[in-house]
């Protein structure tokens, strides 16, 4: 039981020892982000430090790994003694000065939000592993990894049958995706003892929660009210698709929505309030999301365009142009452009299309229309959440100086690239058959319901402004 | 200005009214034109039926009958087909030269029982069209293997069989209002596709609830609206809260009761149990404890598995990939309709044969035995484990 504690909330005690100074009295809602933050965090830097330890000492020692985020953690707070800082604060809005009816209401909300979490929770302390890739992917990698103690290899199973007979390797599927996601699994066995595959799920339920409190941290950094902020937490920990992945647990995409969002958030604050915390604390995110899930490296890159309008100058703007009407422009004559990054992958333009890390060819227009509106318009996946976000576009001629310009451009490159992924790539194929439109688009909905909430606000004090000053 | 009470009051009308609305408009919908069959539709026209017995022609214009066979009747057949009988409730007839002397019976069989020919008489008036409701008449049920007519009495004129069309009736409005609760109240469980869509619903929902509660939210922002300009009033933002939270909470509440029903079915199922009683008591529990008493046989250290199963990408690929699982933390290999030649495999590898599976043999000579596959392909092994869900060997050092 008390390693179980430990395994739970050692990596929370760890994120926010070395968050808390960045956001230390910064204002309402700082706490609620240092301990959203703080966990996402926390589980990341478990993981490195489980294939560091596994690295220095050839194997997985619970006690082992215990010792060093303690250590972690005693950094991170001894550092925070040194390094002290305060965030200019947006709002003194608090919970206690708001009308009653307003207390009420979000008592309401976070009741609500707590009777899910506890029906999602009990599915996943009582329900083994049960969707798909978690046991034939995600969760393999687990088990193996925590039955021998060590990070082993894992190659593709035809891979594995071509090097027959020596091959010490394992074999599974989704190997191309990142270890961070079984190692959070093998972590829980290891505190465990043994293996269960319910309870190894834990940190999927930890994870909403934490996503919810940085939602709402962030949301009143902002300045938003309490009651708008807890609703909107609402509707976000309320979305069917998001709830599912809570609990039918062992996937990774509700850690790279969660850890998007975060990035995403942070960034978004950066962009409005010039807070160097927010634009470390955004970058640290976009840096952990290519150690979730494979395609968490084109995600991130929709941050450096977003950043490119925020940090450049003019000139520095009429550079990048003249750059790329030149790589334009030799691709035409040259007829292709072929790029190799080392650690990312491939980038092959030429006249068959384009093709992205990871082998993503276009293909050509997939008609897949169809099933996109019935998913997000007409079945239960999103409730009306889709429907309410088909205004936000119209901010744009309203909300349109520059810091707002760089949120709308990390938003729509997200919405672009998603189209480009299922209008012209294989993964048009899998939207045939449903297995993977929502769980990509679950990655950006976090980071879009809180697009809205400010678009929201923002109107709302505008024009309020406006009137007052009628 | 209203009071806020005045208020509440306006909005409340407006979002009953707004319901009011959407389900009138619904039920309208369904009531009216061929849109409650959509395509659950089956016509039979020219071409698509052939006179068994009696005589004529078809034409463009339809089956022409002119006479009756030897044995008094003339019978018409459809080709073979596959349809739901629950779907096609309905028969909607055309046939000219009927009059009073002239009997006509809608007959059909179904898949189950071809040699059983059920029939219907169709009440015509020497009408040219007409309707037979299919829904309580006895024998039209399961999957409907062909459809046809049978015609007697006397012919004096020629019939000219325009179509027979098979659809869903319409049905009255307290079908369809049962109907909305049923898909409405539908349980959905966990199951394969929970992971990547929620439907909400039956797939083939009438009136799906989520563009419902969105027409609904919609109509009651427009109402709205469309009050205040009338009124020249300032616009504020709370109604229109108001009317998107009280879909969006409908919604959820909906979501909520499904999945107080799914915790109930998890309680059941695996509350209170420890890691290995869930898997027992969980669909795949024979293959788990096959797999238990397999991993009692099998070294403590992890060993190589060449699991074999008949259809390794189709049809056992789901009891393949839930063997290599629970076998874990083995090192197994799982894509195999057959044991793996010599050259693939090292003395101590094991392999384990999921039945049931055909062209594999084994043959035993004093303490040796060999499996044999393909006429030619041959492992020595020895036999570790055998039960009636598969075999397990180890592979001999002189293969």
């Amino acid at each position: 039981m008390v390693n179980i504690l430990i395994a739970l909330f050692l990596p929370w005690l760890l994120g926010v020892s070395w968050l808390q100074r960045g956001w230390y009295k910064a204002g309402p809602g700082s706490g609620a982000a240092i301990l959203g933050y703080g966990y996402f965090l926390g589980m990341a830097l478990v993981t490195l430090t489980m294939r560091m330890i596994d690295v220095i000492s050839s194997g997985l020692d619970f006690k082992m790994i215990v010792l060093a985020l303690c250590l972690l953690t005693g950094a991170g707070i001894g550092l925070a003694n040194i390094v002290s800082r305060r965030t200019p604060s947006i709002t003194n809005l608090q919970l206690h000065a708001q009308p009653k009816w307003q207390k009420w209401l979000f008592i309401l909300f976070l009741i609500l939000i707590s009777l899910r979490l506890v029906s999602l929770g009990l599915e996943v302390i009582w329900r083994p592993l049960f969707p798909w890739d978690s046991w034939i992917g995600w969760g393999v990698r687990a088990r193996v990894w925590f039955e021998q103690r060590q990070i082993v290899d894992f190659i593709a199973p035809h891979e594995w049958w071509r090097n027959l007979p020596n091959t010490a390797a394992y074999n599974a599927y989704g190997i191309d995706n990142p270890i961070a996601v079984s190692l959070i699994q093998t972590w829980m066995s290891l505190s465990l003892g043994h293996w269960n595959d319910s309870l190894i799920n834990l940190p999927w339920l930890f994870c909403v929660v934490s996503l919810g409190l940085a939602f709402y941290g962030q949301s009143r950094l902002w300045g938003i009210s309490p009651l708008m902020g807890m609703l909107f937490v609402y509707l976000l920990l309320s979305i069917p698709i998001l709830n599912t992945h809570t609990a039918l647990a062992g996937y990774g995409d509700l850690w790279m929505a969660t850890s998007y969002a975060l990035a995403a958030l942070a960034f978004i604050q950066w962009a409005r309030t010039k807070d160097i915390w927010q634009g470390v604390v955004s970058l640290i995110f976009v840096l952990i999301l290519p150690l979730i899930k494979e395609s968490g490296i084109v995600i991130a890159a929709t941050f450096i365009p977003a950043a490119f309008i925020l940090l450049l100058s003019s000139r520095q703007w009429l550079y990048l142009l003249i750059l790329t009407f030149v790589l334009i422009s030799v691709i035409l004559i040259s007829g292709s452009l072929d790029i190799s990054i080392p650690g990312i992958g491939r980038i092959l333009i030429d006249h068959r299309g384009i093709m992205l890390p990871y082998s993503i060819r276009s293909i050509g227009f997939q008609p897949i229309t169809g099933n996109l509106i019935t998913n997000l318009f007409i079945y239960s996946n999103w409730n009306v959440f889709w429907y309410l976000f088909c205004f936000s576009p119209f901010s744009i001629f309203i909300l349109n100086h520059r810091s707002w310009l760089s949120i709308h451009v990390l938003i729509s490159l997200g919405i672009l690239i998603f189209f480009y992924l299922f209008c012209y790539t294989r993964v048009a194929l899998s939207v045939t058959n449903l297995t993977v439109l929502n769980r990509i688009i679950l990655s950006l909905v976090p980071t879009y319901m809180f697009y809205v909430l400010i678009i929201f606000d923002d109107l709302i004090k505008k024009y309020s402004a406006e009137d007052g000053d009628h | 200005m209203k009071s806020a009470f005045g208020q509440f009051i306006e909005i409340g009308l407006i979002l009953v009214a707004s319901a009011i609305f959407v389900l009138v408009s619904f039920l309208v919908y369904y009531k009216t034109g061929d849109h409650y069959a959509g395509d659950a539709i089956a016509v039979f026209d020219h071409g698509k039926l052939r006179l068994m017995a009696g005589g004529g022609e078809d034409t463009a214009d339809g089956l022409i009958i002119r006479q009756l066979s030897a044995r008094g009747f003339a019978l018409v057949s459809s080709s073979p087909v596959r349809l739901p009988a629950d779907t096609y409730s309905e028969l909607q007839w055309r046939i000219d030269g009927l009059d009073e002397h002239t009997e006509i019976h809608f007959v059909w069989i179904t898949q189950a029982k071809p040699e059983e020919l059920h029939g219907v008489m169709v009440i015509h008036d020497a009408k040219t069209s007409g309707r037979v409701a299919l829904a309580d008449t006895p024998g039209w049920e399961e999957s409907i293997g062909r459809v046809g007519l049978r015609i007697q009495g006397s012919l004096t004129k020629p019939l000219v069989l325009h179509s027979l069309v098979l659809k869903a009736a319409t049905p009255d409005i307290r079908v369809l209002l049962a109907r909305i609760w049923g898909e409405w109240s539908a349980f959905e469980g966990w199951s394969g596709h929970s992971i990547n869509y929620i439907v909400g619903g039956p797939v083939d929902s009438l009136f799906p609830i989520v563009p419902a509660v969105a027409a609904w939210v919609a109509l009651s922002c427009l109402t709205y609206g469309v009050l205040i300009v009338k009124r020249r009033q300032a616009w504020t933002l709370a109604p229109f809260a108001v009317f998107f939270m009280c879909g969006w909470l409908l919604l959820d509440a909906h979501w909520q009761w499904n999945l107080w029903r799914q915790l109930k079915i998890t309680y059941h199922q695996f509350a209170g149990k420890s890691w290995e009683q869930k898997h027992l008591g969980d669909e795949d529990g024979k293959l788990f404890s096959f797999m238990q008493e397999v991993k009692k046989r099998l070294p403590t250290h992890p060993v190589r598995i060449f699991l074999v199963s008949a259809d390794p990408e189709a049809s056992t690929k789901y009891e393949r990939l839930r063997a290599h699982y629970h076998l874990l933390p083995h090192n197994v290999y799982s894509l195999l309709s057959e044991p793996p030649p010599s050259d693939k495999a090292r003395a101590g590898d094991y392999v384990l044969i999921l039945k049931p599976i055909q062209g594999i043999r084994y043959a035993r000579n004093g303490q040796e035995i060999s499996l044999f596959w393909n006429d030619k392909s041959s492992l020595s092994v020895e036999a570790i484990y055998a039960e009636a869900k598969g075999f397990l060997f180890r592979i001999r050092d002189d293969s």
